[in-house]
């Protein structure tokens, strides 16, 4: 069995991702701001133009919905194509199998770091402020982590077997871009939906979110204990199902 | 498609080809082995099994010590990725530490002689130059068993002596050496022993010259025979 130095092989696994990803491109790192941008700039003329949507702090609004929503949307992705992107490492080196899932989400996470340096510069021209409830986005995006890679271990595993695997993820993510509320809020959800809407971790994380960046309040300790539960059952059906499959791996690739 | 479906979640194999059959061995500290056969022998499979990236459906495996292998042309390694930068991936992957790598990586340059081009992305460099670095980092992280898969023949002669030296001196330090190849020559400087595959059985086992003789007079019977 491989034993080495577990940190240095995820530090390696990411950087290697992250390398390639931004290695061929001219504006490189640029994307990471451009791209939600030119998301906000749509949404908002949609949005305050069109539709006459009255919210205030509209592209706060928006960029609380779309940040945690364009995480999971491209980290689930990446991390279930990853098994399959990396067969020659799978096959010919004996490394732990499970963290070339986990690494190909964390090499998302400097993305979002850079994102929320965005958030703060719209929450600083909107005339908000930091407030001490931040203190609960390292939290809750560290569930949101937990969440993502339970989705990617089990759906690279998945994918190995079942190809169509990722055209399913890209459905799914479609599907679920309507089901978070990112364009509408939490109230205007019919009440006999809200209880179940919580149990989508990226509805939760964008209710809490808006929570604390919005209204400056604390997110709810029933949204934190949903967010928790599903996080960590979604890593523990990952874990287990990855386990399973991950024995003939190299058959299949 | 079900039937696919069911044999995923059994875990159970699809295929059911045997690429190996009833195969007993044992390498001793020190020793090195060559394995011969033809293409599709399972020489290949054998040293999957041994380096641990797969399971036998029957039978065992027991590796003692760190292994090191060299089963393809850079795998591993990624052609957008500089010289140094997968000197470092690869390392870490071999179960390196940070601090060994650091310390080590300039030997690991200096004995693949790629230093001009240590900084360059490794889709610059030819077959030769990537082979070197990949058996350069391989040999270095010092495993206790050394595994290559006919990738050897690439480098060129220069390099191919270095790297027998350096696979002597790692046999004298009481290593061991497993080598898949069909080059005779170099097979017969590298190992003492040999195995014989073809068709997933071991037809011998021993001496390699022994070995050699057995294998060539097959095929060469076998040549008269049509």
């Amino acid at each position: 069995m491989w034993r080495g130095d577990y940190s240095f092989l995820l530090k390696n696994l990411i950087l290697k991702d992250f390398r390639i990803r931004y290695r061929n491109m001219s504006l490189g790192m640029f994307w990471s701001l451009l791209n939600p941008l030119v998301m906000l700039a749509v949404y908002d003329f949609v949005f305050t133009k069109i539709f006459r949507n009255p919210a205030q702090h509209f592209s706060l609004f928006i960029l609380c919905g779309i940040l945690p929503f364009n995480f999971f949307a491209t980290a689930w992705m990446t991390g279930t194509n990853s098994i399959v992107e990396n067969a020659g490492l799978i096959k010919r080196v004996p490394v732990p199998r499970e963290i070339v899932p986990v690494a190909s989400v964390l090499s998302n996470v400097l993305h979002l770091v850079i994102q929320m340096g965005l958030l703060v510069g719209f929450v600083l021209t909107a005339g908000l402020s930091v407030n001490i409830y931040w203190l609960y986005l390292p939290l809750l995006w560290g569930l949101e982590l937990v969440f993502v890679c339970g989705c990617a271990l089990l759906f690279s595993a998945i994918n190995v077997y079942i190809r169509d695997t990722r055209y399913f993820v890209e459905s799914a993510t479609l599907v679920l871009f309507w089901l978070v509320p990112i364009f509408y809020s939490f109230s205007a959800v019919p009440q006999r939906f809200k209880d179940l809407y919580q149990y989508n971790p990226i509805a939760a994380l964008v209710l809490a979110m808006r929570d604390i960046v919005l209204d400056a309040k604390a997110p709810s300790d029933v949204l934190m204990m949903k967010l928790t539960f599903v996080s960590i059952l979604a890593l523990g059906a990952g874990v287990l199902v990855f386990r399973r499959l991950k024995p003939r791996f190299f058959d299949y690739l | 498609m079900s039937q696919h479906l069911a044999s995923v979640f059994r875990n159970k194999p699809y295929h059911r080809f045997q690429a190996l059959k009833g195969v007993s061995f044992e390498v001793a500290h020190g020793e090195s082995l060559a394995v011969i056969g033809a293409n599709g022998a399972g020489k290949s499979t054998l040293l999957s099994l041994v380096t641990g990236l797969t399971k036998p459906d029957k039978g065992t495996v027991t590796v003692r010590g760190r292994v090191a292998a060299l089963l393809e042309l850079g795998s591993g390694f990624h052609p957008d990725l500089t010289g140094m930068e997968n000197v470092f991936l690869n390392a870490s992957l071999l179960g390196f530490t940070q601090k060994r790598t650091k310390a080590l990586a300039d030997e690991i340059v200096e004995f693949a002689g790629v230093r001009d081009f240590i900084d360059e992305p490794l889709r610059t460099y030819s077959q030769g130059m990537v082979v070197r670095l990949a058996f350069s980092v391989a040999v270095n992280v010092d495993p206790d068993i050394l595994i290559i898969d006919e990738v050897l023949a690439v480098g060129d002669a220069e390099f191919q002596t270095r790297c027998r030296d350096r696979i002597d001196s790692f046999r004298r330090a009481g290593k061991t050496f497993l080598c898949v190849s069909h080059n005779k020559a170099s097979l017969l400087t590298l190992c003492d022993r040999a195995m014989w595959l073809d068709h997933g059985e071991m037809m011998m086992c021993g001496g390699i010259q022994d070995v050699f003789d057995a294998y060539e007079g097959r095929a060469a019977l076998a040549n008269r025979a049509e």
